[in-house]
């Protein structure tokens, strides 16, 4: 849910302003390195306004990822060691965005990342008659969410479930992998069927134990997984938005064809009959008779009664009916209190434009303040 | 704390902090040198062993009047507070007179002139993007970015000097301290990059007297350790054949800092 950003900040979002920054410090097993008294030389860590910085909740292991260019003259940090604070085994980067206007200024959290790879440090140095010294240092430093942490950790062998419901067992999963996970109020747990094995994708079988109660991971601001209720756009109005972005540099609305008609969904429990849900509805462009029949098939061991089967049939219908044909991407100013999943309005004010959608991925377009961001919204353009 | 200046040109202008004055339970100190208004650390005395006592030269003191201060810190890395400020001034002849260095080489400094028409121009740009949100137009304004283009051009006055201004061009890639007077409207402590210094001679008076034609671009701090230490350890290995002769010689490490054996 979106970052609770008092109404001072939000003017300053929607408004000229500067000032603006972003702050990355890293830390390594629960110990803040930088800064730190070992690197005196370091408030933060350097970077450039260069790299790339974006969410994506369509992706199968990281929803969040980017690199950053670090540079500065002084101590190198280009990492050496194995514990070296930007070294890529386990140490982590803190990432927040800094608002300022009126002499206030407000530091949001944007996440907590691994370092997954740094591709290249370089550091030049001078010769001295009598030694030789480090005189700037640049590196290359990519990063990722802590789904990584979750996919690596892969079932060491054939696993079953311990708990019984879902949510205290998508939580256990996430434990044994070390990260914590948060569950956002008004989730409905639902109960586990009896006979289910796991594959050996940890993040794959708490993928399908979120599917139950339609819902997908996300990954909160401390670096926890959390639940993102799926469709929550379907019949929203402007009120039920947490972002609302009263003007946007561009508002631009797209159609695929990428949609399907019919869902078949079965379940390997009790010997049940796949259940079939279909738009037969001549009124609708996307029935079987006018569009073609295009089938989308779908398991999943959770559905152990024939109502569940033929419920989650319909419910995946009216995503891979709809998610497709609607997408809206939007350009505007930065918006650090977005999450993915968020309910997000936007009105184009020129054109008059608007609509309203969830959040499925958006681009900080890298680490420039002042940089524009890109939403991508799959949702409904409001008339 | 004290401050003594010292002006002679062996090899530069400096400034010799003695603190002496400071807690007894002090074990390292961090020295602030105070310019204008700006306060900045000291590059030999970040976190230096100060246990009954610290010296040490200010190699980057600037022209005319500065102040210091030093924070004391314990064992433990406590803040103890800091020492009351002591104020010390570089005096100058004229006020065109700058010295040009490698902030990382006490040895390297070299007096120049500013010559006139330098200072001109200076532009200090705040990066930034317009956007255009439907009727409204917005600005996301970035830093202020230090000074670009700076036109420092200056004289140096033997070729003795102008072949070290070249020589530590070549040495630096351009990443110098330039030290002005009060008088020049620029920052008194200005760590900038000259790419391309071009000096012009006159064959009036036998090439002598040089006119550096300068651009600079205003950088932050130059960061690291000084390269060169005031005083070798061997100085006092060759001064003294065995610990205990310069045991005898001095009665505290700190009088040993003070009075190298020359």
């Amino acid at each position: 849910m979106a970052y609770q950003l008092p109404d001072d900040a939000l003017t300053a979002l929607a408004n000229s302003h500067s000032g603006a920054a972003w702050i990355v410090t890293a830390r390594y097993g629960g110990v803040q390195t930088i800064p730190s008294a070992a690197y005196p030389d370091y408030d933060r860590i350097p970077i450039t306004s260069d790299g790339q910085f974006s969410f994506d909740s369509s992706g199968g292991n990281a929803q969040a990822s980017g690199s950053m260019y670090v540079a500065s003259s002084g101590a190198s940090l280009a990492p050496k060691a194995m514990d070296d604070p930007l070294a890529p085994f386990g140490q982590e980067l803190q990432i927040d965005y800094l608002i300022a206007q009126g002499g206030q200024s407000w530091r949001v959290p944007m996440g907590v990342y691994r370092i997954s790879e740094v591709p290249s440090w370089d550091e030049t140095v001078r010769r001295y008659p009598a030694m030789q010294i480090t005189t700037g240092w640049t590196a290359e430093v990519d990063f990722v969410d802590r789904f990584d942490r979750i996919s690596a950790a892969q079932f060491l062998g054939p696993a079953a479930p311990s708990m019984r419901t879902v949510l205290t067992e998508a939580a256990l999963l996430a434990a044994q992998a070390g990260v914590t996970a948060y569950w956002p109020a008004g989730l409905v747990d639902t109960s586990i069927p009896a006979g289910i094995t796991y594959e050996s994708d940890r993040l794959d079988a708490i993928s399908q134990l979120l599917a139950a109660i339609n819902c997908d991971p996300g990954m909160t601001r401390q670096g926890a997984l959390t639940a993102i209720p799926r469709n929550r756009w379907i019949g929203a109005t402007k009120a039920d938005a947490e972002i609302s972005m009263d003007g946007v540099v561009s508002f631009t609305g797209g159609m695929s064809g990428d949609v399907y008609n019919t869902v078949v969904f079965s379940s390997d429990q009790n010997g049940l009959t796949p259940a079939i849900a279909q738009i037969k509805d001549d009124s609708n462009p996307l029935s079987i008779n006018r569009l073609g029949l295009r089938v989308y098939t779908q398991s999943s061991s959770l559905m152990d009664t024939d109502a569940k089967l033929l419920a989650a049939a319909k419910t995946t219908l009216l995503q891979v009916s709809q998610q497709a044909a609607q997408q809206i991407k939007i350009v505007g100013l930065p918006r650090p209190d977005v999450d993915l999943g968020d309910l997000v309005w936007a009105r184009d004010t020129l054109s008059g434009r608007q609509g309203i959608g969830q959040l499925t991925s958006f681009d900080t377009g890298g680490f420039d303040a002042t940089g524009q961001w890109t939403y991508n919204l799959q949702g409904v353009e409001l008339l | 704390m004290e401050a003594i200046v010292q002006l002679t040109a062996d090899p530069q202008v400096r400034v010799t902090i003695e603190a002496t004055d400071m807690f007894s339970d002090t074990v390292s100190i961090v020295v602030y040198r105070s310019v204008d208004g700006v306060e900045t650390t000291v590059r030999s005395s970040l976190m230096a062993a100060a246990a009954g006592g610290w010296t040490g030269i200010d190699w980057e003191a600037p022209v005319g009047p500065v102040a210091y201060r030093a924070e004391m810190f314990d064992t433990d890395g406590n803040d103890l507070g800091s020492t009351i400020s002591v104020f010390a001034t570089l005096e100058y002849s004229d006020s065109d007179a700058a010295w040009i260095s490698d902030p990382l080489d006490a040895t390297s400094a070299i007096q120049v002139f500013m010559s006139s028409g330098s200072e001109s121009a200076q532009s200090r740009p705040v990066s930034g993007t317009t956007y255009a949100l439907g009727d409204r137009t917005v600005v996301l304004a970035g830093q202020r970015s230090p000074l670009t283009g700076l036109h420092a051009d200056f004289e140096t006055l033997t070729a003795a000097d102008r072949q070290s201004v070249q020589s530590l061009i070549d040495q630096t890639g351009g990443l110098v301290l330039l030290r002005t007077a009060p008088e020049v409207p620029l920052p008194r402590l200005l760590y900038c990059w000259c790419a391309d210094p071009q000096p012009s001679m006159s064959v009036m008076d036998d090439f002598e007297q040089a006119l550096w034609s300068n651009q600079a671009n205003e950088v932050s701090e130059i960061q690291g350790p000084p390269a060169v230490a005031a005083v070798p350890y061997s100085i006092y290995e060759a001064a003294f054949p065995t610990y205990g002769d310069a045991e005898a010689a001095y009665s505290t490490y700190l009088e040993a800092y003070k009075n190298p054996p020359s």
